[in-house]
């Protein structure tokens, strides 16, 4: 296999292939106009949206967000950031679908408080429950704990989405270990979804064998958000190719010269 | 006197008419006999995205225009926004 098959190969989510492993959010930009931009650097396919009250007397033309990025164009991941209780959070899927005119791939996240912003784990299943039985294919964001991913794909969520870190925090990997059991177990697409920092975040996560990455505030916050995105596209390119490469094992103890040992001049 | 009193009548019953909605918890006035596609329309919402829920239901595109509107209703209108 050479390089150029192993980029194509597609990841599959749902039953539909993407030839991007990076999925980025539309939040914290500074207009549209860099949402777009940034956007089209990252080469993601797959986009988040949030689905909230329309500003009552609002100025006609004013733009909107689908305006900008037309489901045409994109496939739309409508979240349910805000959402604490399961009743919320399906509410605001079902109202995502009929906005949507019936699209079905969602972003379930039910939070447990606004500090940390953490997965509250028992209402994320018993939304993702009711959400998997009304036809819905749920990628869910969730701790990093293999015994609660492999519940919800039992359950029969799309793709298990662990967090690296707390949600807009930048702080990367903070558990490889769980998220390596994770991923070495699921049999659905994991994805990691919040605290990437940097680029090196998430080759990391790509290199650990992760499907793909999502992230929002490490692009839409960095100072260059355009040029942030293009070094995610890079990173996660990067690290899929070194995860499927298959890196060399580590010597802890002993180096290893690079050059011959024999035919020194002294 | 008999043609004030129907005057104030009619008044009245003028008001009463005005249906008063709640929109995404906000009061709002409509005309009598307005549906949901009306409503839409006075909220500058026509050709874009938006999804409708009417106390506590979602409405759908195809029932909009069919849909009326009583005193009381809450309504939801919500529409995509940036987001992660």
């Amino acid at each position: 296999m050479n390089a150029p098959e192993i980029i194509a190969e597609p990841l599959v989510i749902a039953g539909k292939s993407y030839r991007s492993r990076l999925l980025v959010g539309t939040g914290k930009y500074r207009d549209f106009a860099e949402t777009r931009a940034a956007i089209d650097a990252s080469g993601s396919e797959i986009i988040t949206v949030a689905i909230r009250r329309v500003n009552i007397g609002q100025n006609a033309n004013e733009p909107s967000l689908l305006e900008y990025l037309p489901p045409s164009q994109f496939t739309i991941l409508p979240n349910t950031a805000g959402c604490h209780t399961a009743k919320d959070a399906v509410r605001t899927l079902r109202l995502a679908r009929e906005l949507l005119d019936g699209h079905s791939l969602v972003k379930l996240e039910v939070l447990a408080n606004d500090e940390t912003l953490f997965p509250n784990m028992p209402e994320t299943l018993i939304a993702a429950r009711e959400l998997v039985a009304d036809g819905f294919q749920v990628m869910v964001y969730c701790t990093d704990d293999p015994v609660q991913s492999r519940v919800l794909e039992e359950i029969g969520c799309a793709a298990i989405m662990p967090l690296a870190s707390l949600i807009g925090s930048g702080m990367g990997i903070l558990n490889p270990w769980n998220l390596e059991i994770i991923i070495d177990r699921a049999k659905v697409p994991v994805l990691v979804d919040a605290g990437i920092g940097t680029a090196s975040d998430a080759a990391v996560a790509m290199e650990m064998g992760c499907d793909a990455v999502l992230m929002n505030t490490a692009i839409a916050k960095a100072k260059n958000p355009v040029l942030m995105a293009s070094a995610m596209k890079k990173a996660v390119e990067a690290g899929r190719e070194a995860f499927l490469a298959g890196r060399m094992p580590k010597k802890i103890y002993q180096g290893s010269p690079s050059s011959p040992a024999e035919g020194k001049i002294s | 006197m008999r043609s004030v009193c129907i005057a104030w009548q009619f008044f009245r019953g003028s008001i009463q008419a005005m249906l008063e909605l709640q929109i995404n918890g906000k009061p709002q006035q409509v005309a009598p006999g307005s549906n949901v596609a009306n409503l839409i329309g006075t909220l500058h919402l026509e050709g874009k995205r938006y999804a409708i829920e009417l106390n506590g239901e979602i409405v759908p595109k195809s029932r909009h225009a069919v849909t009326g509107l009583n005193h009381g209703d809450k309504l939801e209108v919500v529409i995509a926004v940036g987001g992660g």
